[in-house]
């Protein structure tokens, strides 16, 4: 099979002229090509061109019934391109980009809900840890993580808001986000001096300094390369 | 093949619904787009081939460019209509039965020229029933419909990178095919 692909593959060194020239029929010098030339001539033979005369009355009265009906009704009765479409996602590349562009969007919403404090802390920490190996770090619920979880792309001159979180140090300006009320908060912990109000139980991904977060402010700004400087 | 702009004027007038243009747009194409639809093995190409020109009809109002590229539309579409009949046959990826079919073919007409024929028709139909369908078809667009790589490429809904490489396999394989001696049905 391996000498067969081979073999194929040999045709791939013949210039585009002479394919060219095999398809219009011309002669061609190279040898290759002049029996593929004969196989293409006898393949005329094989499968010939035929008049379509015997059907063109019954072909001509459905095209005229196509074109009074779309006369009547207008175009938007007729049948729309269906093939055209299905040709188009059938393509991989349509295929990738169409799958890339719902799974943003899903991430995005999914991202959204989680700044917005919409999610329980439960399926926050899940999504934090699913999407942690893209490099994003979603706030997450629990007050004591590992160094791992350390912001991977944070960026000093993002805003706070943002689904993609940094560590906050507590600068005098910033501002806290509006407040969103807690459908039960008995069942959580009050949060902490220093945490952020949010809405997320710490404002942010964690380093161990939060397990503690009594000033908020010993957390080493994030370098340019995402790395927390840790 | 009708000058561009005679051709302008047989779609403007094929998108008004005269007859005498999709006449003139049916006698043009149609034998080359059979020849097409038989050579992929269609179970019944002649209805497939009205089928065809009926779409044309419902969509030329989307149409606009030039006769090369209208060319292109016209075989897209039986491509299409292809593509649905294998797909209703439930044999999509069935490349033996299009080659039981393209065998067929040569079995019809008069018994004393299919007798002179019938060894060459078979041994090529025989190669091209070896073929991939993909590679069928760059062979069919490249020669039949007389498209070029980019155009065969807009049909099949592939790079024109992708339609060339499958084009130097599909030469590759029927020169590795034909140097074989006794291709077996």
């Amino acid at each position: 099979m391996s000498d067969h692909y081979r073999e194929d593959a040999a045709f791939e060194a013949v210039s585009d002229a002479d394919v060219q020239r095999l398809f219009d029929g011309a002669l061609i010098a190279d040898e290759r090509l002049v029996e593929t030339g004969q196989f293409l001539a006898d393949l005329d033979a094989a499968l010939p061109l035929e008049p379509t005369a015997a059907f063109e009355g019954a072909h001509l009265s459905a095209m005229m019934a196509a074109a009074a009906s779309l006369a009547v009704d207008g175009p938007a009765a007729a049948e729309p391109a269906p093939g055209e479409v299905r040709r188009f996602f059938a393509t991989r590349w349509a295929r990738v980009a169409a799958v890339a562009i719902a799974s943003l969007l899903a991430l995005g919403g999914v991202a959204y809900a989680a700044s917005q404090g919409a999610l329980t802390a439960r399926v926050q920490d899940s999504l934090a840890t699913a999407v942690r190996p893209l490099g994003i770090n979603l706030h997450t619920s629990t007050t004591s993580r590992p160094a791992a979880l350390r912001p991977m792309t944070a960026s000093p001159s993002k805003p706070s808001s943002a689904a993609v979180s940094q560590p906050e140090p507590a600068l005098p300006a910033a501002k806290p986000a509006p407040k969103r009320p807690r459908p039960a908060p008995s069942t959580e912990s009050k949060p902490a001096a220093g945490q952020t109000s949010s809405g997320e139980q710490d404002g942010a991904v964690q380093s161990p300094a939060h397990t503690a977060p009594t000033d908020g402010g010993d957390e080493k700004p994030a370098t340019s390369d995402g790395e927390s400087g840790d | 093949m009708p000058h561009e702009s005679d051709f302008q004027s047989l779609i403007a007038a094929a998108r008004l619904g005269e007859e005498w243009a999709w006449t003139q747009v049916y006698r043009e194409y149609s034998p080359a787009v059979l020849r097409y639809l038989k050579g992929h093995g269609a179970t019944e190409p002649e209805d497939l081939l009205g089928e065809v020109f009926v779409q044309l009809v419902r969509n030329i109002g989307s149409f606009e460019g030039t006769e090369s590229e209208f060319r292109s539309w016209v075989f897209m579409v039986a491509r299409n209509r292809l593509v649905d009949e294998w797909r209703r046959a439930g044999r999509y990826r069935a490349d033996a039965a299009e080659h039981e079919t393209l065998v067929a073919l040569t079995g019809s007409g008069d018994a004393e020229e299919d007798a002179l024929r019938r060894l060459s028709d078979q041994r090529v139909l025989a190669i091209l029933g070896k073929l991939t369908r993909d590679q069928r078809d760059v062979i069919f667009l490249r020669y039949f419909a007389r498209l070029t790589v980019e155009e065969a490429a807009g049909v099949m809904g592939k790079r024109p990178g992708a339609v060339k490489m499958l084009q130097s396999r599909a030469l590759g394989a029927i020169q590795r095919l034909m140097a074989k001696e006794g291709v077996t049905l």
